[in-house]
């Protein structure tokens, strides 16, 4: 209840956006839509520190889409909705530490209001500008890998009467407590994007839609002093299909 | 309409991030060039990074920070003074912290350096504090004659050579001790050294004599650790297969808790070792720590072994490379180093002995009066123990 209380507090203004807009819309759905859409998303910037031995990789994941939009005027509409994102990453230790690594799996569900606008429309073909706000909290991390044991290793001596050490690798998988961890589970930012849409009747459209988000939040964790801020970006891909509810 | 609608749009979003956005502030703004500030900054940092206890420790780091960091940005890394107050702050920020091998190594200038222990310090306002003994000037006098001494110069840790005691009391108990734990690197050393001559004298008699002992007495007394290897190396010579003594705990990422989960521990069994079926006895005290500590989980574990002396230090974590688990010992511009663990283990009883140190099974007090008549009750209980076969839990005082 505690945490719910604290999410209501610190998105106040994110809910109450989100709360105009959809009753905004809820007063007609005359050309109106319903938009679904699956594709996969990246993070595009390293948030972590680069350290000897390592490399650290921005891994796809699932991006599930959907949005109800509310047309405007003849060429925008406004879509609000409900995201669903996987934004992974990897660290794989090299060099000595071979065989080490550690993947990050990190849920998120986004709030987007997205102003589209048409500027181009031909043979059923529209192409679209986006351009809005989301909102998004993260829901869960969990991670997974090899890590060596220490304690289930073992030692040989090689010619030179040195001891070498052969370590074991530990599989683990792990939940990861975001409350405790005291990670800033809230994010806001930009969308810049496009959508091209192919119109196949008057009540159905499959569209594909590239976007960009930009966060405005700062993603370090709050313990750090000296190391610099850093902006989450992330990229989707998304395939859909958008149905008309009515269409005057 | 819908033109007024974009505009409130527009409107309601620029306030919004001017909202959202308020909160963060940017802390690259008020660091200044004070060198004292910075290596402060650098140190408090790391410490959230690559300290281990943050889940269970009794500092609150970010008060630490909410207190001292205002203090260190009036410091003058110029001023002696100021350097002097440098040491005491660092000092003070740390000196409750659980971490049994925490050392601060400070050196601001050619003129202070220091180091400082929390541990240790915590040790000295103890009430039954002692000074580390040399007990193995004492146990010689206990063991039957052509016992066997051992040194290894060459193999040093903290400024002190390897040594080893091994011999038997009355035939049938084997004894062997061990000032600190770098013992397969002299067994495996190219030059000769009699710590191989007293460890394949203690190999051999629990290999092939065992059925004429009634007991094994290991003695980790004054030993503050050493190298994890000697774990398979020296334990594994007493199993005959891999044994679970505890679990084991690393971090994965750069956040104050973020760790694995805890992975089994275990010693595995050296070629051609057999299980030892007589009764094990440790004898430890309040300076046995770290790889000594591991050494008592492990007779503990064993269902013939059991503990006898003081509580030990409370130092169970191990210190590796800083980037191997990302986590453990760091330099902040060369003027702070600092030890700390790369990690951390629990028994097989769930609990973390950090900081504690682990209870013996019966504890006897340190007596120096009795030592210094060459009286050593805690070697003589555990070879009465033996002696009069009372090997047995039931027959242990409460304490």
């Amino acid at each position: 209840m505690k945490i719910l209380i604290k999410i209501i507090e610190s998105q106040i203004t994110n809910i109450l956006l989100f709360s105009i807009l959809v009753l905004l819309s809820k007063h007609s759905f005359t050309q109106s839509s319903i938009n679904l859409g699956l594709g996969y998303c990246s993070n595009l910037s390293n948030s972590e520190k680069v350290k000897p031995s390592q490399s650290i990789s921005m891994l796809k994941g699932i991006y599930i889409s959907s949005s109800f939009g509310k047309k405007i005027n003849k060429t925008s509409i406004i879509k609000v909705g409900i995201n669903y994102a996987n934004k992974n990453y990897s660290i794989i230790k090299t060099e000595k530490f071979k065989g080490v690594s550690h993947k990050f799996i990190n849920s998120y569900l986004k709030f987007p209001v997205i102003l589209q606008t048409t500027f181009y429309s031909r043979n059923r073909i529209s192409i679209s500008s986006n351009f809005g706000y989301y909102a998004s909290y993260w829901l869960f991390s969990k991670t997974k890998g090899f890590i060596p044991n220490l304690f289930d290793t073992e030692y040989s001596i090689d010619d030179n009467g040195q001891i070498v050490q052969k370590l074991s690798l530990n599989s683990y998988n792990r939940e990861v407590d975001l409350t405790k961890n005291k990670k800033n589970r809230f994010d806001n930012g930009l969308i810049i994007g496009l959508n091209v849409s192919h119109q196949l009747s008057n009540n159905l459209s499959l569209f594909i839609e590239p976007l960009f988000y930009y966060s405005l939040k700062k993603t370090k964790q709050q313990h750090y002093l000296k190391t610099p801020d850093k902006l989450n970006q992330t990229i989707a891909i998304l395939l859909g299909c958008s149905f008309n509810l009515k269409e005057k | 309409m819908p033109a007024n609608l974009i505009k409130y749009l527009i409107l309601i979003i620029s306030i919004l991030l001017f909202i959202t956005c308020k909160n963060e502030i940017d802390l690259s703004e008020n660091i200044t060039t004070n060198s004292l500030l910075d290596t402060y900054d650098i140190f408090w940092e790391k410490m959230n990074t690559n300290y281990l206890y943050w889940d269970i420790e009794k500092t609150d780091w970010d008060q630490v920070n909410a207190k001292y960091r205002p203090k260190f940005t009036v410091l003058n890394s110029e001023n002696i003074k100021h350097i002097e107050k440098a040491i005491t702050y660092f000092e003070k920020i740390t000196e409750n912290l659980i971490d049994g091998h925490f050392l601060l190594f400070m050196k601001f200038d050619s003129t202070t350096i220091t180091s400082f222990h929390p541990a240790w310090e915590k040790k000295l306002k103890t009430e039954n504090f002692h000074e580390k003994y040399p007990y193995q000037n004492i146990v010689i006098k206990y063991l039957d004659k052509n016992f066997y001494r051992g040194i290894d110069k060459s193999n040093i840790i903290d400024n002190k050579s390897t040594t080893t005691i091994c011999g038997t009391v009355n035939n049938n108990i084997l004894y062997f001790s061990t000032n600190q734990f770098s013992l397969l690197k002299s067994y495996s050393s190219k030059s000769p050294n009699s710590v191989r001559n007293s460890l394949n004298f203690f190999f051999n008699q629990i290999k092939n004599n065992t059925e004429n002992l009634n007991g094994l007495i290991i003695d980790v007394r004054g030993s503050m650790g050493g190298n994890l290897s000697d774990l398979n190396f020296f334990i594994g010579h007493l199993i005959n297969k891999p044994l679970h003594f505890g679990y084991t705990q690393y971090k994965n990422n750069i956040g104050r808790i973020d760790y694995t989960p805890w992975i089994k521990a275990y010693i595995n069994p050296q070629a051609n070792s057999k299980k030892i079926d007589i009764p094990i006895i440790v004898l430890a005290d309040n300076h046995s720590a770290s790889l000594s500590e591991f050494v008592v989980f492990a007779i503990k574990a064993l269902p013939n072994g059991i503990f006898i002396g003081e509580k030990t230090w409370g130092a169970t974590g191990a210190i590796v490379d800083e980037h191997l688990y990302d986590s453990g010992q760091f330099k902040v511009n060369d003027c702070l180093f600092v030890k700390t663990s790369s990690i951390r283990f629990k028994y097989l009883d769930e609990k973390i002995y950090e900081g504690k140190g682990i209870s013996p099974d019966i504890e006897i007090p340190f007596n120096l009066k009795d030592l210094n008549n060459n009286v050593d009750k805690t070697l003589e209980l555990a070879i009465e123990l033996i002696k009069n076969k009372k090997y047995n839990q039931s027959i242990y005082p409460e304490n």
